[in-house]
C-alpha cells in the first residue's frame, strides 16, 4: 500500500488482483446458489464503497444512504415499465436522478453538522418509501423480458450477472481510489478530522461535502438498480429504502473498517458469505437461530476489531516494520516558497481592521478594536486571558462575523468571507490549542495546505515538504501527528500554514506550553517569516517573549484597544500594567519609577 | 492491568464460542432424502416479522404430507414418500430469493409452495419459472401471474377478482337477512394491505353497486385517537364499515369504540390477519364478535374432521387459510404426481396445468370444489370466502353453499 514515487500506477496492483478474483471466481463457481452469493457481496461492497466516500472520508454520518439507492432501483424499472427504456441506459439516468437528489438534500443539510446531519439523513428514505406507498408503488415486478433479456438485464447465465456486479463494483473501487488521491480526498479527510482547520487550510467545507455527497450517491443508485435486477426481481419500498438496507451496508462498512476502500470490500468479502452459510446450514432446520448467530458474530468481530478489520490488519503490518512514508510525492518538481517577496508598499496596510464589534450573549468579547498591519512587520496582540485576542483573530479569519466594523485585507473588505476564501486570499493561522489531522502523516497535514495553490498532489506535496523544510521538520514527514514532541506539533501547524504560500499569519499563542528550549526555536523561526515574505500577527499572553520578538505591540483588554506602540514603550504603560496584574501592582510601579 | 487482561480473556472466550458454535453447525449437515422420495419445497417466512404465518404453512404441509405417506405415499411412483424442505425466507425480498435459490438448485425439487407475502412471492416464482419448478402460492397480488410465468400457480382469487365477489358475497349476505347496503364507509391505515383493499371499493366497485361513500378515514398507524374516525361513523349511519387497521392496538380502538357508540354496523375487513387466534387474544372475544373478514380459504362445511385433527396435532385453537391452503397445495402436487407418474418438475408443472379435480382433500378444501387453472396460472373459479367472528372462533359465512354457520347480521338501531 505504500507507494513509492511511483505516481499514477500505485494502488492499481490490488484493485487487479482483486476483480481478478472476482473473475476467477465467476468462471470457477458452479452451483447458481454460490454465484448469487458472490453477486451479493459485489452489489453491498459497491453500496459499501459508495456510503464510504460520504461517512468515511469525509466523514459525515448517513443513516439515509439507501435514498439513493433505493432511487436507483425505483427510476431504473420504473423507466423500463412506463418508457420501455434498457436499464443500461435506465441506470445511468438513475444515477443522475440521485446525483441531483444528493444536491437537493446536501444543500440544506449540510447546514447542520454531527449528529444533526446524521439525524437528518434518516428522514429521506422514509419520505421517500411513503411516496412510493402513495403513488402505488408498492410491488413493482420487474417485467421478463423472454426475447431480448440481455437488453434488460436479465440474464440465464448467473456468469453474466457475476460480471455485471464485478463491472460496477470495479468502476466504484476505480472512483473511490481516484478520491483517495486526489485533492478532494486530501480536503475530506481534513474536514473529517477538524473542520475548523481544515476551512482555515483554505477548504471550502460545504463545497467539500456536496461533492462527496454527490459523487457517493452515484454508485448508490448504480447499485441499488443492479440489485433489483439481479437480486430482488421485484422492487418494494422496504427491501430497497428499508432499514435493512442500510444496516446491511453499515454491517460491511463497520466490520471491513471506515475511511479506507479496502473497509467495504473486506466487510462484505467476509458479512455476506457467512451470513448465507449460516441460512443454510441453520436457518433453515432452527428458523431465526441464523439472526442470533449473525449477530453474535458481528459482535465477536467488532470486540477484536473495533475500528474495522482493514485498520485492525494494517496495524498489526505496521506494528512489524517501522512505518514507510505513506504519500507518493516525496520527490518531484515543485516551485520553492521560500522566495522573498518585495515589501509591499509602505503606504497601505496589508490588514486593516476597523471599529469591530463583537458580542456574544452578554458578554463583549470585542468593543471598537481598530488598528493596521503593515507589510513585513510582526504585530504582537497582548493581553490577559479572556481580553478577546482569539475571538479577534477569529474575526480576522472569517470564523466569526463582526457585528460591527469590518476587516480589510489589502483593500479588499474580507468580513464576510469563509475561512477558506480568506485563507486562499492569503492569509493563513495557526490555533491556540494545535489542531492537526491526527490519522494524516505530517506531511499530509501540510499538504492540506499546499492544495491551496496547487491542485496536484505531486506539486501540493512538495509544496509541503518545502514548508516542512523550512520548520525543521522534513525528517518527520512520514509520522503521525499522534508521535510528535509539543513543539513538532507547533512547527507541523506553523508549516501546514506556510505551504498555503500566505502573505500574513495569524499566530495563535505558538510559544504555549512549550519548554524554554522550545520557545527559543520556535522564535528563532517566527523571526525568519518577515525576511521571506510573511508577515506575522501574533497572539500571547506571556509578555516576555513577545517583548522580544515582536516589532510593535496592541494590547487588548476586555475586548478594547489600550494600548499600541513599540514594545518597550507600551510594557511601561500604567493602563497595560494595570490590566495584567490588577491596580496594586500598578501601584508598586509607580512607586519604582525612578 | 487487572481488567484489561479479564478482557482480553472474555473476547477471547466470545470469538471461540462463536468459531465453534459455527464449526458445530458446519460439520451437522441436514439428513439427505433418498433417492427415491419426492420433494417439495416450502420456501416461507420461518423467522422475522412474519414468522407466525410461516409455521401456520408448515404445520399445513407436514400434515397434508403425512395423510399422504401414511395411506401409502404417491402410488404412481411405486408409493414414493413426500419430503417437505423447507427454506427460511426471512423478512426481506433478498432473502427468500436466496432461500428459493438455494433450495431450488441444490436438491431435486420436484414442486414448491410459497411465501406468503406477495412481494416475496415475485421474486421466488422468478426463481422457480428460471429453474423450472412449479411453484404453487396462495399469495393475492394480481402482478403475480400477470408475467406470462408457465410454472406459477396461484391458488387463491386474485385480488382484483377478490374485491369484486367479496362484494358480492357480500350484497348477497344482506339480501339473505333482508336489509340492503346503500351507504358505505371506509376505515382503516394506509399500509399496502388495506391501500390494496380500498383501492377498488373506493375507484370502482361502490359507484358500480350504486353505494355511496359517506366516510372515507384513513391514517397512519398509530392512530392517535378512534373517536373522531367512528363519530363521523355514527353520524353518517353507514350500512356497512369496510376496515383495515393492520396494526392491533389501532384495530382494539376503532373496534371499543364502535363498541362504546353503540353502533351497530356490520364490519367488513379483509386478509388473514383479522382472524387469526393471536387476533381474538389481544381483541378479546366481545369486540370480535360479529367482524368479518374476507380470505382465500377457510374451513368449509364437511372439513370437521380435518380441522379437529389440525387441532390436536398443532394444539391451534383452531385453523385458518395459511395452514388450510398449504394443505391443500401438497394434495395439488400429489394429484399431479399421480397423473405425470413422474418426479421431473417440468412433467409435474404439465400435470398441474391440466389438472381437473373435483374430489379428494385437496378440492374439498376449496372453493368451487373443483381445481382447475387457467393459461396464465390463476385457478379457474376462485372463489373468496367471507368468514364471521362467532363466539370466538371464526367461522365461514358465505358463500352459503359451503358456510359452517349461520351470518348474523347486526341489524336496527
Amino acid at each position: 500500500m505504500a507507494g513509492g514515487p511511483r505516481g499514477r500506477a500505485a494502488g492499481l496492483l490490488p484493485i487487479a488482483l482483486v476483480l481478478g478474483a472476482g473473475l476467477l471466481l465467476t468462471f470457477t463457481l458452479q452451483e447458481r446458489y454460490h454465484h448469487r452469493i458472490l453477486t451479493l457481496v459485489l452489489v453491498w461492497a459497491t453500496m459499501g464503497l459508495s456510503w464510504n466516500i460520504i461517512s468515511g472520508y469525509a466523514g459525515q454520518t448517513s443513516f439515509g444512504h439507501q435514498a439513493f439507492f433505493g432511487i436507483g432501483a425505483y427510476v431504473t424499472v420504473l423507466l423500463i415499465l412506463h418508457a420501455g427504456l434498457t436499464p443500461w441506459i435506465g441506470m445511468l439516468v438513475s444515477a443522475a436522478v440521485a446525483v441531483v437528489a444528493a444536491a437537493l438534500i446536501g444543500f440544506p443539510t449540510f447546514r447542520l453538522s454531527g449528529i444533526y446531519f446524521a439525524l437528518a439523513t434518516l428522514a429521506y428514505p422514509l419520505i421517500l418509501r411513503i411516496a412510493m406507498d402513495f403513488l402505488g408503488y408498492q410491488e413493482v415486478a420487474i417485467p421478463m423480458a423472454r426475447e431480448q433479456p440481455a437488453l434488460y438485464m436479465q440474464f440465464r447465465d448467473p456468469r453474466a450477472n457475476d460480471l455485471l456486479c464485478l463491472g460496477v463494483f470495479g468502476a466504484t473501487l476505480l472512483l473511490s481510489r481516484a478520491i483517495e488521491r486526489a485533492r478532494l480526498g486530501y480536503w475530506l479527510r481534513a474536514l473529517r478530522e477538524n473542520e475548523a482547520a481544515a476551512e482555515a487550510m483554505g477548504v471550502d467545507t460545504f463545497r467539500c461535502k456536496m461533492a462527496a455527497y454527490m459523487l457517493s450517491a452515484a454508485p448508490a443508485a448504480i447499485a441499488g438498480a443492479v440489485y433489483a435486477h439481479v437480486v430482488l426481481y421485484v422492487v418494494t419500498p422496504d427491501s430497497v429504502f428499508g432499514t435493512l438496507a442500510i444496516v446491511q451496508t453499515l454491517v460491511v462498512c463497520l466490520v471491513g473498517g471506515i475511511g479506507s476502500l479496502w473497509g467495504p470490500v473486506i466487510g462484505a468479502a467476509l458479512m455476506l458469505p457467512v451470513s448465507e452459510m449460516l441460512d443454510t446450514w441453520v436457518g433453515d432446520r432452527f428458523p431465526g437461530i441464523q439472526g442470533v448467530m449473525y449477530g453474535a458474530a458481528l459482535v465477536a468481530i467488532i470486540l477484536v476489531a473495533p475500528e474495522g478489520l482493514y485498520w485492525r490488519l494494517r496495524g498489526l503490518r505496521r506494528g512489524a516494520r517501522p512505518a514507510a512514508p505513506p504519500v507518493a510525492v516525496v520527490a518531484g518538481p515543485g516551485p520553492a516558497p521560500a522566495v522573498s517577496r518585495a515589501p509591499d508598499g509602505g503606504g497601505e496596510p496589508l490588514l486593516e481592521a476597523r471599529g469591530v464589534s463583537k458580542a456574544f450573549i452578554g458578554l463583549q468579547a470585542l468593543d471598537d478594536v481598530s488598528f493596521a498591519v503593515r507589510a513585513g512587520e510582526i504585530l504582537g496582540i497582548i493581553g490577559p486571558n479572556g481580553a478577546g485576542k482569539t475571538t479577534l483573530f477569529n474575526v480576522l479569519n472569517g470564523f466569526l462575523p463582526p457585528d460591527r466594523g469590518e476587516v480589510r485585507y489589502r483593500g479588499e473588505r474580507i468580513s464576510e468571507l469563509r475561512p477558506s476564501a480568506v485563507c486562499r486570499r492569503g492569509i493563513g493561522r495557526t490555533f491556540q490549542v494545535v489542531r492537526s489531522f491526527p490519522r494524516l502523516t505530517v506531511l499530509e497535514n501540510a499538504m492540506v495546505g499546499g492544495f491551496v495553490r496547487d491542485a496536484e498532489p505531486a506539486a501540493a506535496g512538495a509544496r509541503a515538504l518545502a514548508a516542512l523544510e523550512r520548520t525543521g521538520l522534513a525528517a518527520r514527514a512520514g509520522a503521525l501527528p499522534g508521535s510528535l514532541t509539543t513543539l513538532e506539533l507547533r512547527l507541523m501547524e506553523l508549516a501546514r500554514c506556510l505551504a498555503t504560500d500566505p502573505r500574513l499569519v495569524l499566530l495563535d499563542e505558538p510559544l504555549a506550553g512549550l519548554s524554554a528550549e522550545g520557545v527559543e526555536a520556535m522564535i528563532a523561526h517566527i523571526r525568519r517569516l518577515p525576511a521571506a515574505g510573511v508577515t506575522v500577527v501574533i497572539i500571547e499572553h506571556t509578555m516576555h517573549a513577545l517583548v522580544r520578538l515582536a516589532d510593535r505591540l496592541l494590547v487588548l483588554d476586555h475586548g478594547r484597544r489600550v494600548a499600541d506602540g513599540l514594545p518597550a514603550e507600551v510594557t511601561q504603560r500604567p493602563e497595560v500594567i494595570e490590566a495584567y496584574l490588577g491596580t496594586r501592582w500598578l501601584r508598586r510601579a509607580e512607586h519604582h519609577r525612578p | 492491568m487487572e481488567p484489561r487482561q479479564n478482557a482480553a480473556v472474555t473476547r477471547r472466550a466470545v470469538v471461540l464460542a462463536v468459531v465453534g458454535a459455527l464449526l458445530g453447525f458446519t460439520v451437522a449437515p441436514p439428513a439427505a432424502p433418498a433417492a427415491d422420495d419426492l420433494t417439495i419445497a416450502l420456501v416461507a417466512p420461518l423467522s422475522g416479522r412474519w414468522a407466525r404465518q410461516g409455521q401456520l404453512k408448515k404445520m399445513g404441509a407436514e400434515m397434508a404430507i403425512e395423510e399422504i405417506n401414511a395411506q401409502g405415499g404417491v402410488k404412481a411412483l411405486g408409493g414414493a414418500k413426500m419430503v417437505l424442505r423447507e427454506a427460511d425466507a426471512g423478512d426481506s425480498v433478498e432473502k427468500a430469493v436466496s432461500a428459493a435459490q438455494r433450495v431450488l438448485t441444490r436438491e431435486k425439487v420436484s414442486a414448491g409452495i410459497g411465501s406468503w407475502l406477495s412481494s416475496f412471492t415475485l421474486g421466488v416464482t422468478e426463481v422457480a419459472e428460471r429453474e423450472q419448478v412449479p411453484w404453487l402460492t396462495l399469495s393475492y397480488a394480481d402482478s403475480i401471474t400477470e408475467r406470462g410465468f408457465k410454472y406459477t400457480f396461484q391458488t387463491s382469487p386474485v385480488a382484483g377478482a377478490q374485491a369484486v365477489k367479496a362484494l358480492d358475497l357480500l350484497l348477497d349476505l344482506a339480501r339473505r337477512n333482508k336489509t340492503q347496503i346503500r351507504k358505505a364507509a371506509i376505515v382503516g391505515d394506509n399500509t399496502a394491505a388495506s391501500v390494496f383493499f380500498f383501492k377498488p371499493l373506493r375507484e370502482k366497485l361502490l359507484q358500480e353497486k350504486g353505494i355511496e361513500l359517506v366516510v372515507d378515514e384513513i391514517w397512519t398507524p398509530p392512530l392517535a385517537d378512534a373517536t373522531p374516525v367512528v363519530q363521523k361513523v355514527r353520524s353518517t349511519q353507514p350500512d356497512i364499515i369496510f376496515f383495515s387497521a393492520t396494526a392491533l392496538p389501532d384495530s382494539i380502538q376503532v373496534l371499543q369504540k364502535t363498541k362504546e357508540f353503540g353502533l351497530r354496523i356490520p364490519i367488513m375487513g379483509n386478509g388473514v390477519w383479522l382472524l387469526m387466534p393471536e387476533t381474538v387474544k389481544a381483541l378479546g372475544k366481545d369486540l370480535v364478535e360479529g367482524v368479518m373478514s374476507t380470505v382465500a380459504a377457510h374451513p368449509l362445511k364437511g372439513q370437521e374432521a380435518l380441522v379437529k385433527k389440525f387441532k390436536d396435532r398443532t394444539g391451534e385453537p383452531f385453523m385458518v387459510q395459511d395452514a388450510l391452503m398449504t394443505y391443500a397445495h401438497v394434495w395439488i402436487v400429489k394429484e399431479a404426481a399421480e397423473r405425470a407418474k413422474s418426479r421431473d418438475p417440468k412433467a409435474i408443472r404439465d400435470a398441474i396445468a391440466t389438472l381437473d379435480v373435483s374430489a379428494g382433500p385437496a378440492a374439498s378444501t376449496l372453493v368451487p370444489g373443483r381445481i382447475r387453472y387457467d393459461e396464465r396460472g390463476r385457478r379457474l373459479d376462485a372463489t373468496p370466502i367471507i368468514v364471521q367472528w362467532q363466539g370466538g372462533e371464526p367461522f365461514t359465512v358465505a358463500p352459503a353453499e359451503f358456510a359452517t354457520r349461520k351470518p348474523s347480521w347486526p341489524s336496527g338501531k
